[in-house]
């Protein structure tokens, strides 16, 4: 299953590249103080290059980046506009 | 001059009551009602038996409610000791027991640590809880172990009328506990009068005026926010407040600024690093800003640049102070935008009542363009450390150019050379305290937290500059005990027990031995070198 992939990928960061453990999917990044600018720094980064996605200042939205779960539906969301815009 | 910080909100409820003083997630407080809840929860802590000079701490996220404890707790004649409700229940614990706090006022999103400090620490004392939240929202609290003793909903049917003061200018308003090298925070005691000294030199030098929308952007436990809350009060303008997951994301920042119409925003160098980083910032964004203010680190020039260009109906001034000399003691307005990027950014004058000097290892004043350490003298002056005298002693220091023998210098333990424009320019730390977006940290705090861990043979802690937005990074290199696996990821989660997430080190290395000196002590210039910088966004 894609996203579930996506999924593992992105905890996989969270744990070995920011040591950070995250329980579960939908763990709350933000009230839990996990991702913090710092944090949120290296993790657009990670996803930029890993998944060659842009993803725009102005369009970055708190709900999006709330969980891992939620992180792995922005990124397929992004690699599904990429393969729409492809097409 | 006023005599308490509580005199300012009841003179502007008495002129303007239906003002708005607070502004929080699109809810509104008036002065009128922020005076009278807050003359009724001082007479819940009252009738609870708080007592003059007593400690309350104060544990929830800022919001409305957090102003209206601030106030009440000052109206009971005690102090208020902000508590970071993100901060591990082990340290919070340390600084309850130091404090001898009987009353917290907690709320919604401190529950969970509330009720690990009442089940798992012993004080001698009982806590006894006023839950400043309705009890509407999550009521009853989601803890099990601790009782609340009063909501919010109670204190009306308590009289609002004016609660009469026995406290004076020299009582103490807060306790702000900051890192302290050997693994205990320090709690630096401020008075209304310190503050109200800055307050008054501050409201006429800015021109603040009771039409403004100030931001409140620095979390209550940090001393900047006394000035945001405060300077409102004083000049009868709106505080708005900043929540803290908007420092996550650099747009919702510059929204915040826009959508409030802030004339003034206060903030420290990492969060407009940070803004500037992804640009977020349009050209002559934010119309109404009239003045931005930063304070607590070193704003890089290019930054400072990148904001004026954009801003040229702002005023730019960077303030200089720590805790201990009350919010700001020193403070220098950009003239213009830096054309050489190269130049320093002084931190200029000392703000009226304050005097800097700059001196070598005897208290002398060493010439202008030499470098020393960094000495404040005046009215910001904190009178020390709670219960610390040993401590207080160390730094601050009977000043040798005044015959009074109560008058006192304060080492800040900062580095500074006076430049040939008599302007005061910092240069860094004599010792190793480190700034890290905004916090400020003494890595012995770190280190003495990982060792009291026992699955460490030893360990160094190094800050490292990334040349990114944070400032300093804290990197670790350890070396396990024998036999003992340890990953980084468990390593920073069982120190994430014992400190706040700003004090755990971002960047881990495990290594066989530590490199060590002739003397036989670790070398943290060769531990640095394994931290090289690597960040390129």
């Amino acid at each position: 299953m894609p996203d579930q992939a996506l999924y593992e990928e992105v905890a996989r960061f969270f744990s070995e590249r920011l040591n950070m453990a995250v329980s579960r999917a939908d763990e709350d990044l933000l009230d839990n103080g996990i991702l913090d600018s710092l944090a949120f720094v290296d993790l657009l980064l990670y996803l930029e290059q890993q998944f060659d996605i842009r993803i725009a200042a102005d369009e970055l939205e708190l709900e999006d980046f709330r969980s891992i779960g939620k992180i792995a539906g922005l990124v397929a969301a992004h690699l599904g506009l990429k393969t729409a815009g492809a097409a | 001059m006023i005599e308490r910080l509580q005199d300012w909100i009841a003179s502007r409820a008495q002129q303007s009551p239906e003002a708005t003083a607070v502004v929080w997630k699109g809810e509104t407080l008036t002065y009128g009602r922020l005076e009278e809840v807050s003359n009724q929860l001082a007479r819940m802590l009252a009738g609870g038996g708080c007592r003059r000079g007593d400690r309350v701490c104060l544990l929830l996220p800022k919001s409305t409610a957090a102003i209206i404890g601030i106030l009440g707790i000052l109206k009971a004649d005690c102090t208020y000791v902000p508590l970071d409700p993100s901060c591990p229940a082990a340290r919070l614990a340390k600084i309850v027991e130091t404090c001898g706090c009987r009353w917290i006022l907690a709320g919604e999103g401190a529950a969970a640590v509330l009720d690990v400090l009442a089940s798992n620490y012993d004080f001698g004392w009982p806590i006894r809880v006023g839950w400043l939240d309705e009890p509407t929202r999550a009521w009853p609290p989601p803890g099990e172990n601790f009782r609340v003793d009063f909501s919010l909903t109670d204190l009306s049917a308590l009289p609002g009328g004016p609660v009469e003061a026995s406290n004076g200018p020299g009582d103490p308003a807060y306790i702000m506990f900051t890192s302290g090298s050997t693994g205990n925070p320090k709690g630096v005691v401020i008075t209304h009068s310190n503050v109200i000294h800055f307050v008054e030199w501050a409201i006429p030098y800015f021109g603040i005026g009771e039409a403004e929308r100030l931001s409140c952007h620095s979390p209550l436990h940090f001393d900047l926010s006394v000035f945001d809350i405060f300077g409102a009060f004083a000049a009868g303008a709106e505080l708005h407040l900043v929540t803290p997951d908007l420092n996550v994301l650099p747009n919702k920042l510059a929204g915040f600024i826009r959508e409030s119409e802030l004339t003034q925003w206060f903030s420290v160098p990492s969060a407009l690093t940070y803004m500037a980083k992804f640009d977020v910032v349009k050209a002559n964004d934010f119309p109404k800003l009239k003045r931005l203010l930063w304070c607590g680190e070193v704003l890089p020039v290019p930054v400072l640049a990148y904001w004026m260009k954009r801003l040229p109906h702002v005023t730019f001034t960077n303030l200089y102070g720590p805790t201990e000399a009350t919010i700001a003691s020193a403070y220098y307005t950009v003239p213009g935008c830096p054309q050489d990027l190269t130049t320093a950014i002084p931190i200029g004058t000392p703000c009226a009542g304050e005097k800097l000097f700059v001196l070598d290892e005897h208290l002398r004043a060493v010439e202008p363009g030499v470098i020393g350490h960094l000495y404040i003298q005046g009215v910001g002056l904190s009178p020390g450390y709670y219960k610390d005298p040993a401590k207080t002693e160390e730094v601050f220091v009977r000043s040798p150019f005044s015959a009074d023998p109560g008058s006192r210098i304060y080492k800040t333990g900062d580095l500074a050379r006076v430049g040939e424009d008599g302007l005061v320019y910092f240069l860094g730390r004599a010792d190793s305290q480190i700034k890290s977006r905004g916090h400020r940290i003494e890595l012995g705090e770190v280190s003495t937290a990982l060792n009291a861990l026992e699955i460490l043979r030893e360990s160094a802690v190094v800050a490292v500059p990334t040349g990114g937005f944070e400032g300093a990074t804290i990197c670790c290199a350890y070396v396990a005990l024998p036999h003992r696996n340890v990953s980084p990821a468990a390593l920073r989660s069982e120190l994430g027990k014992a400190l706040p997430g700003y004090m755990l080190p971002t960047r881990w290395v495990a290594m066989q031995e530590l490199p060590k000196n002739a003397n036989g002590k670790i070398d943290t210039r060769l531990v640095k070198e394994h931290f090289p910088s690597e960040r390129t966004l």
